[in-house]
């Protein structure tokens, strides 16, 4: 176990006492992947770095593995975050570290079936496997990411594992991010022990080394621009205990700004700041590998809460010509997120909770953003200056649903279980094939079904297409010589596999041509 | 992108569906039941409670009892002090969502929103738990959207708040996170 050494040149909202303003070569609103691996290759090229972040700076000794402090602490809008009619919950981190410090560590390159789409769809140019390989080939190295061992394999992976083995699909083993990993399953609170390489021990300390100075409870309300050019990040700091703005404001004059703040809070950033957007492009297009649970009952210990979550998963389904595809992993399943997920209500509900011990439970997560009738997310604001999330569904992502939910009932039979409950209200119970029928029966109208989403992408594309896309292949703003972003928003499709290492490889190269360039 | 129209006139059934859940609750409460709307009588907030008033909080307890079906035995919602949890998340969030959230109970406690639902016009706190639990499966499954979303809003905020309490582990089996000493 490390010693949890504090990042150096960290200021926490509750230091400022003051309204202050200061200047730097680059300022990166957000401290996620993409903030963080920029915020290293320009402190290390030499610029004088400043980093803000909104959320708070939290590590191990607060990491207690304890659903009741990490939610509301470690996720955006005290994961509470979702569409405005409530039918997806947006799980969407917010610390220092961003989502690296909660996601489930699963670690996979963009696949090039992805980037080619992006290439002849979305005139995406030089943002091939080729030019990303030496920055994943070190962000590997740095986030010490390996495939886990046959032993690391838990009862809820194995029920995967197994059945797609039977039923003769496609699996592999993930890799991950970890180093030592003593395998609490808690990855999604915090990790207890250090183990996985997240940023805040990783690409942050290594800003931090030369000079980046990173400031956490400090949330940027607007920028101002000049010309071609923004001039200044004005940031509200905030009082963690209340999360309102404590009176003092913190300015960063700069020469260069990136935002990586994320799909949703960069775009919702842009449209504040009153950027111009003529083509209305800025936070449409989010997407957020909308993702179907699905629970199964064994009459053996499963634990889904211990082990390591998603050593196994499926791409068996990712590619289905004219439909949307979707990939299949195995989610840690402790008692707040189970209660929050499990559908239905009273009797129904409460007999999912006390099965909780025997539960397998999977997920599919449909790749959103490659069929021409595709519309997803859009940004916005509604009263109060209040977020407004929409997602737009059509009859490509309801066939979608039902598909995925077959195939996770049907691995789940084939591995064994007494029965599959569904995700549906109410929710289903399933004992045999003829049961799996019933799935294309049940409605899936928003709040029909419970749908989540862990990767939120888009809102702020790239490409060379100022008509489609916010940001060229670089990453630079189409219409400002001094602005970027580099974050998930970027991606002009969702991914096709879990997002932490597509934006820290795009990140890298796009910063690394900026620090180049000068 | 911004839309900033009256939520309770000229609102089409799309943009109903559409709406966040502010506009919707209006639109039924004033829309569709005010000649039946309760007034929200605010009284004094009990002793730690820092958002939700006194009715606020046993409407919101009436609700958690029927959404965690508590067995003899087994903690209570009150016990977990589901309701002091909520509240304490409230009192994070923004304005907004606090009057949304106040405005999400009386519309359940509201018995007009039983007869629209065709669950009896008794008030939610008022009703015995048969229905109680027919009024809460009218919204789950309701073809209006607003009272799916009602329920959602419901059913995730009791349930994360009692299971997220280590005094609801035992009765399902979860040993609490392992000893890394």
């Amino acid at each position: 176990m490390s010693a949890g050494a504090e990042i150096p040149n960290l200021v926490r909202g509750r230091d400022i006492g003051a309204d202050r303003i200061l200047d730097a070569d680059v300022a990166i609103v957000g401290s996620g992947p993409g903030g963080s691996i920029a915020a290293y290759r320009l402190a290390a090229a030499g610029a004088r770095v400043v980093v803000l972040e909104e959320g708070g700076y939290h590590t191990r000794p607060e990491f207690r593995m304890q659903e009741e402090w990490s939610y509301p602490t470690l996720y955006q809008d005290h994961a509470n975050r979702a569409t405005d009619d409530l039918s997806i919950t947006v799980l969407q981190g917010r610390s220092v570290g961003g989502g690296t410090t909660v996601n489930w560590t699963t670690s996979l390159r963009t696949p090039p079936t992805t980037l080619d789409f992006w290439k002849r769809a979305r005139r995406v140019e030089g943002v091939t496997a080729e030019a990303l390989a030496p920055h994943w080939d070190e962000v590997e190295r740095r986030l010490n990411v390996h495939t886990p061992e046959e032993g690391e394999i838990n009862e809820n992976n194995r029920a995967l594992l197994d059945g797609a083995k039977r039923l003769g699909y496609g699996f592999e083993l993930l890799p991950r991010n970890v180093s030592d990993c003593v395998l609490t399953g808690m990855c999604g609170l915090g990790c207890p022990v250090d183990a996985k390489q997240a940023m805040h021990l990783t690409y942050l300390p290594d800003a931090a080394a030369h000079g980046a100075v990173i400031f956490a409870n400090c949330r940027v309300r607007r920028l101002t621009r000049r010309g071609r050019r923004v001039t200044e990040a004005a940031a509200d700091v905030l009082d963690e205990s209340r999360d309102r703005p404590a009176g003092p404001t913190l300015t960063v004059r700069a020469r260069t700004f990136i935002l990586s703040a994320g799909a949703i809070n960069t775009p919702r950033l842009l449209q504040r700041s009153g950027l111009p957007d003529p083509y209305r492009i800025v936070g449409r297009r989010t997407w957020l590998h909308p993702t179907l649970a699905s629970a199964a009952h064994f009459d053996r210990k499963i634990e889904p809460y211990f082990g390591a979550p998603q050593t196994v998963g499926s791409h068996h389904f990712a590619i289905r010509p004219g439909r949307i595809g979707f990939f299949l992993e195995t989610p840690p399943a402790q008692p707040m997120l189970a209660g929050l997920a499990h559908a239905g209500f009273g009797p129904e509900h409460r007999r999912a909770m006390k099965e909780l011990p025997n539960t397998a439970v999977l997920i599919a997560l449909l790749i959103d953003g490659f069929l021409d009738e595709e519309h997803g997310g859009t940004v916005g604001e509604r009263g109060g200056g209040r977020l407004s999330f929409r997602y737009d569904r059509g009859p490509a992502l309801a066939e979608a649903m039902r598909e995925a939910m077959k195939t996770m009932a049907r691995i789940h039979l084939a591995a064994g279980a007494r029965e599959v409950v569904t995700f549906h209200e109410p929710p289903l119970r399933l004992r045999t094939e003829r049961d799996v029928a019933r799935i294309d029966e049940a409605s899936v109208a928003p709040n029909r079904c419970g749908v989540f989403t862990a990767h939120q992408m888009g809102g702020a594309p790239m490409g060379e297409d100022p008509g489609i896309a916010v940001v060229d292949s670089r990453l630079k703003h189409h219409f400002f010589d001094n602005l970027y972003v580099m974050d998930g928003s970027v991606f002009p499709t969702s991914l096709g596999v879990n997002p932490q290492i597509s934006i820290l490889g795009l990140s890298s190269l796009a910063a690394s041509a900026l620090a180049k360039a000068g | 992108m911004v839309s900033r129209e009256d939520p309770v006139s000229g609102i089409t059934r799309r943009q109903l569906v559409r709406r966040g859940i502010v506009g919707s609750l209006l639109f039924a409460a004033a829309g569709a039941t005010a000649a039946f709307w309760w007034p929200t009588r605010r009284r004094r907030p009990r002793p730690g409670l820092r958002v939700l008033d006194e009715r606020e909080a046993a409407i919101l307890s009436a609700v958690a009892d029927t959404v965690l079906a508590i067995e003899p035995g087994v903690p209570s919602a009150d016990a977990v002090d589901v309701v002091g949890r909520v509240d304490a998340l409230l009192a994070r969030s923004p304005g907004d969502v606090q009057r949304e959230f106040a405005r999400l109970l009386h519309l359940f406690e509201n018995g007009t929103t039983g007869l629209i639902t065709a669950t009896g016009w008794t008030s939610f706190t008022a009703a015995a738990p048969a229905s109680r639990e027919a009024r809460l499966r009218a919204w789950q499954t309701s073809r209006i959207s607003l009272f799916r979303t009602g329920f959602q809003a419901m059913k995730r905020l009791c349930g994360a708040c009692y299971y997220s309490s280590p005094v609801s582990w035992a009765a399902i089996g979860y040993p609490g996170p392992p000893d890394l000493a």
